[in-house]
Order: structure tokens, then C-alpha cells, then sequence
């Protein structure tokens, strides 16, 4: 029956085509949609993404990398004598002003590291090395977020707490989720530019030696520290972006259009296969006036559905691949992964599959009898 | 054109026997509040071999009662037998084995099936009895040779004339070697003289074959004039008015 349904399907190209615009069409929103959501919240944990800790220790409420509360600099020594800890460093993250050559300001997400060790600092520069920042006034800044600070060149200065800083290179695609543009410097130089005392850090970033366990680790911490709390990388990647998730309603947004292009595919592909059932009534009664069971009817319908969703869902992703390629940015990432894809191919055969039962309801009531007629 | 039979594709009925049989059957059919009686008590025999041909005008029952041999209807009252089974025991799916089987349809419009060749047109009785593609593509073919349409094959009925069409559905008709074929007004869409041809054409074949014929029909000029072993009846109001042999 898969030859006979792929065949009355290919005889009105008319259908055919308006059904595969369909599926197209969701096809490539829930990839779109789904690609710009994944990118977008990705950057909620860039920071950690990047910073390359192992263990991330903080303030006990702590829930969002960009948010976090002081806690005193020197618990660092109580981290550092813990069995398995290769390395533990403060770190210091606030928020600014930058104030501009034109006079304008901007607000600013300040990261201070360690000068010796830069654990956590910017490691994926387009310009300059990320050593550069222990020169005086040192700070760095993303290619993606310089017009908003009037497109600095390297050397050039800028005002940060009313304290001077100067350009010396710039990381590439770190642009947090906020439009908040990362300034990246040392740790000092950090709470300078945030006023804030020489004595507390933001958080302390640990690295594990190989053989170290991190659970022992994490307790051994907690014990210590009874006011901080740890995550792992992956742990407090995914608080910071369940944080945006909860308090923004940003996954209630996206889904609503992924959901919206799923249901105009649906009803596309239903009103296009019952169009298609109703012109050839007499074609189908026909099937069944020579013997065809209502098994073999139900197969030319699945049939034509899945034929649908199969092209429909590769020329979708063909297309998601090329408005990837055109349309995503450091700014706003189109980050599609193949569960997302593979998902969507899924949910869109099923999907089809559910727009045949219309078509096939009706198919059911025709009589055979309608061809003597 | 040569008509011989080819034995490979159309095999003969063996015995003669009753292929249809029907005793009694009455048909009524309700629209609101208005019910039409199309057929009352109707009873007649169809021996296995033999050419029925129904004749009588429009609204005279002769389609329904087509229809309900064609096991596509059920009597309200009455019984009918097809091959020896009583068609109004069997369950739904029964009776389109039935149809798939024993039985081949000519309908009026040919119903032919937009986006097939002519090959695959025919062969779609034997798809639907799960025959591989291949094999039933080549029964097709030369059972298309033998109504004429050779180097029609593999060529769009769309693009086709009116008495080609015809011939494809008598194909149809006879590719999954039905032992009763049925004919709904085979001539109606044909002028005279393609009619007569075709109605020549398939009861040739269907003689050839020892196959049973039923044939619906208003067009007098279609009837063999020396019918032979033939039936010829006649309908009017739901009722036998006339028969001859």
C-alpha cells in the first residue's frame, strides 16, 4: 500500500506542496525557536562554562552566577587545606559603571581573578592573551559587546568606579545573558572598580587534583564553612539558568511559539490530508468496493502522513541549518542540538500521524456502494 | 487484436454451478421520513459461466441489486448466496475478501486511480491481495496486451481516451481472476460504437475465461442480440417484470 499512497499523494503536487510547507514550517520553529531558547540560556552559565572550576563555592543562598553574595576572602585557607584540593582561588564578580569618553555610562558585570593563577578569567580572546590583565589598569572586553562601550581599541581608556582602565584585549562570544557587556581584570583591581573591600570575594573557584573525590571534597568544604554552600560547574550552570527560567517565565514565552508552530503544522497537515480524503472519496470507496479492508485504507492514510512529516521534517531541517548559518550570532545564539532536532522530527511524525485520524474517521464512513451511484 | 484466452492470466471456471443466487430480497431505503422500497422480493439465479444482463431504466433497482450481489450492500429482507455463501452472514471484513477475491468490478466511471499508470491501476487488486510489486506489474502488462493497450502500460489514464479507460477497468476487472464479474453501466460513458466494442471486449474475455458476467445496463444496443446461455431481465419499481434466455 506505501507505493499506492506515495503515488495518490504525488498526483496532486498542489497538496503536496502546501502540506510539506507545513511541516516545514514547524519543523523550523521548534528548531529555531528551540535553538535561540538553548542559546540564549546558555549564557546564563557562561561564566562558570568558562571559568574552568571544578567546585564553585559561595554564599549559602547563592542561585545565579551574575548574582552572588560577598563572602569573607579568607575562608580560602580553610578550602585549601581540604585532601583533593589541587588549587582554590577567590573570585570576584559585580556589577558597574563604565563611564565613556562621550559621557554616557554603561553598566558593567565586573569578574576579578586571581593575578597569579587567572583561574577563571577570559580564556578565549580574539585579541591580546588573557595574561595581559596583569598589567596596570588592565581590563578586557567581548568584540560582541564594544559598541556599547564606543568601540574601544586596544590601549585605549575607560572610566570603571571612577577608577582608570585600560583596553588590552578582547575574548570572543562571551556575552553574558544579560546586556550587561563582562569586564574581565584581576581580583584586586575588581573590588576596586566595585568599591568593595579587599576582604571578600564573590566566590572561590576550586580545582580538584585527579585523584580527588568530589563529594568528599564538597563536604569536606560545607563542614568548614557552614555559611557557604558548593556546586559543582554543571550544578550551579544549571541553578543560574533555572534562576532566569523561574523568575523571567522566558520558557513559557518560547515554548508558546514552539507549541503555536506545532499546532498550525497540525492543522495545516490535517486540513491538507482531509481535503486530499474528500477529493478522492471516490477513489477510496473504490479501494473498498474491490476489496480493500479498512486496514489497508487506515495504511494508504499513515502512509501519506508519514511520507509528509519524513520530507517535511528534512527539508525543515535543511532550512534550520541555513537560517543557523545566516542568523546566529555570539549576541543571539542559535545553539541546536540533536536531541532538539531529532526531537522535533519526532514530535512532528507524531504530530502527522495525529492529523491523519480526521482523514481516516472520515475515510471510515465512506461507502463502497458510492461507486454504483 | 487477438482475443485467445490466455490461460495464464484468466483461468477458467471448472463446474457449472449456482454463482449467484438470489431468493427474495427486498431493499428499502429511508431519507426522513420518506422510505423508497428499491427492491421487492426479488429472486433470481446467476449459473457460474453465465451472462446476466440487467436491463431497465433509471430508479428501477437494478444498480442496488448489483450492489447487494457486489456484497456492498445487505438486503433488508431475503437471502443471497455468491459462490454458495450466504453474503448477508458474513462480517464486514468477509465480504471485502469476498469482493478481493471472487469478485471484479467495471463501474460506470471507471474509478481509476489518479497518479497510477494504467499498469499499476490494474494491478492494485492484486496489491491489495499482497502480490509483490513485481509480479503483479507484469500480470498487469499482459493482461493490458490483452485488451489492446500494450505500449499503454506505463502511460497516465489522464491522458488517455474515454474507451481506453474502459478497457484499463475491465483489466481491473480480471487481474485477480475473479470467478463473477460485475458491470455497472460498462457503456454509459462510451458512444456507440466504443461501447459496443467494449461490452464485445469484455464478454469475450469473460466467455473466454468461463467467468461469470453481470451486467447493469440501460442501453438496449449493448444486449446480445443471440444471447446464447445468456440472461436477459429486465426491472421496473424493484421488480423482476421480464426475463428470457
Amino acid at each position: 500500500m506505501d507505493t499506492l499512497a506515495v503515488k495518490m499523494l504525488l498526483a496532486d503536487r498542489g497538496k503536496l506542496a502546501m502540506a510539506l510547507v507545513g511541516v516545514v514550517f514547524a519543523v523550523v520553529l521548534v528548531n529555531v525557536q528551540g535553538g535561540l531558547f538553548i542559546g540564549l540560556i546558555s549564557k546564563a552559565s557562561l561564566l562558570i562554562d568558562q571559568g574552568g572550576a571544578d567546585i564553585w563555592v559561595g554564599h549559602l543562598k547563592m542561585n545565579n552566577v551574575d548574582f552572588p553574595h560577598d563572602i569573607p576572602r579568607r575562608w580560602v585557607h580553610r578550602i585549601r587545606s581540604i585532601e583533593g584540593v589541587e588549587q582554590a582561588e577567590p573570585y570576584v564578580v559585580g556589577h558597574t559603571v563604565m563611564t565613556l569618553p562621550s559621557g554616557g555610562f554603561e553598566q558593567v558585570l565586573v569578574v576579578g581573578s586571581d593575578s597569579t593563577s587567572l583561574l577563571g578569567t577570559a580564556v578565549s580572546l580574539a585579541v591580546g592573551e588573557a595574561e595581559s590583565i596583569r598589567s596596570p589598569d588592565a581590563i578586557l572586553l567581548d568584540t560582541g559587546d564594544l559598541d556599547k562601550v564606543e568601540n574601544p581599541q586596544i590601549g585605549d581608556l575607560r572610566e570603571i568606579g571612577q577608577r582608570r582602565a585600560r583596553v588590552v584585549g578582547f575574548t570572543q562570544g562571551i556575552l553574558g545573558f544579560l546586556v550587561t557587556p563582562y569586564v574581565f581584570t584581576t581580583i584586586d583591581r575588581a573590588s576596586a572598580y566595585l568599591n568593595k573591600p579587599t576582604d571578600q570575594a564573590s566566590y572561590f573557584l576550586v580545582r580538584l587534583s585527579d585523584s580527588a573525590d568530589t563529594a568528599f571534597v564538597r563536604r569536606s568544604i560545607e563542614a568548614r564553612l557552614p555559611d557557604a554552600t558548593t556546586m559543582t560547574g554543571d550544578e550551579y550552570g544549571r541553578a543560574s539558568v533555572d534562576y532566569w527560567l523561574r523568575r523571567t517565565g522566558i520558557g513559557l514565552s518560547f515554548g508558546a511559539a514552539t507549541g503555536l508552530g506545532l499546532i498550525v503544522g497540525l492543522v495545516v497537515v490535517g486540513q491538507t490530508l482531509y481535503a486530499s480524503v474528500l477529493d478522492r472519496v471516490h477513489e477510496y470507496a473504490t479501494l473498498k468496493a474491490i476489496g480493500a479492508s479498512e486496514a489497508q485504507v487506515r495504511a494508504v492514510v499513515l502512509c501519506q502522513a508519514l511520507m509528509l512529516a519524513l520530507v517535511g521534517s528534512a527539508l525543515g531541517l535543511l532550512v534550520v541549518g541555513l537560517v543557523q548559518a545566516v542568523a546566529s550570532t555570539p549576541r543571539a545564539p542559535m545553539t541546536v542540538p540533536w536531541s532538539v532536532s531529532i526531537g522535533s522530527c519526532v514530535l512532528v511524525i507524531a504530530i502527522c500521524l495525529v492529523a491523519s485520524l480526521a482523514p481516516y474517521l472520515k475515510l471510515r464512513r465512506v461507502d463502497p456502494a458510492l461507486v454504483l451511484q | 487484436m487477438s482475443l485467445a484466452t490466455d490461460t495464464s492470466i484468466i483461468k477458467p471456471a471448472s463446474a457449472r454451478a449456482h454463482a449467484v443466487q438470489v431468493v427474495g430480497v427486498s431493499k428499502s431505503y429511508t431519507r426522513g421520513s420518506a422510505t423508497t422500497r428499491v427492491l421487492q422480493s426479488v429472486s433470481l439465479t446467476v449459473e457460474q459461466g453465465q451472462g446476466l444482463f440487467l436491463l431497465g431504466p433509471s430508479g428501477s433497482g437494478k444498480t442496488t441489486l448489483m450492489s447487494i450481489i457486489g456484497c456492498l450492500l445487505t438486503p433488508d429482507d431475503g437471502r443471497v448466496e455468491v459462490l454458495g455463501r450466504d453474503i448477508t452472514r458474513l462480517s464486514m471484513h468477509e465480504r471485502a475478501d469476498l469482493r478481493r477475491r471472487e469478485l471484479g468490478f467495471v463501474f460506470q466511471r471507471f474509478h481509476l486511480i489518479r497518479g497510477l499508470t494504467a499498469a499499476e491501476n490494474v494491478a492494485v487488486p492484486l496489491r491489495l491481495d499482497g502480490v509483490d510489486e513485481h509480479s503483479a506489474h507484469q500480470r498487469a502488462v499482459r493482461l493490458l496486451e490483452r485488451v489492446g493497450l500494450a505500449d499503454k502500460a506505463n502511460e497516465s489514464p489522464r491522458r488517455m481516451s474515454v474507451g481506453q479507460c474502459q478497457r484499463i477497468a475491465v483489466a481491473r476487472a480480471l487481474i485477480a481472476d475473479p470467478k463473477i464479474v460485475l458491470a455497472d453501466e460498462p457503456t454509459a460513458s462510451l458512444d456507440a460504437e466504443s461501447g459496443q466494442q467494449a461490452m464485445r471486449l469484455l464478454r469475450e474475455i469473460t466467455v473466454e475465461a468461463g467467468k461469470t458476467l453481470v451486467v447493469v445496463t440501460h442501453d438496449h444496443r449493448i444486449v446480445p442480440a443471440d444471447g446464447g446461455t445468456d440472461r436477459i431481465v429486465a426491472m421496473d419499481s424493484g421488480r423482476l417484470v421480464e426475463a428470457a434466455v
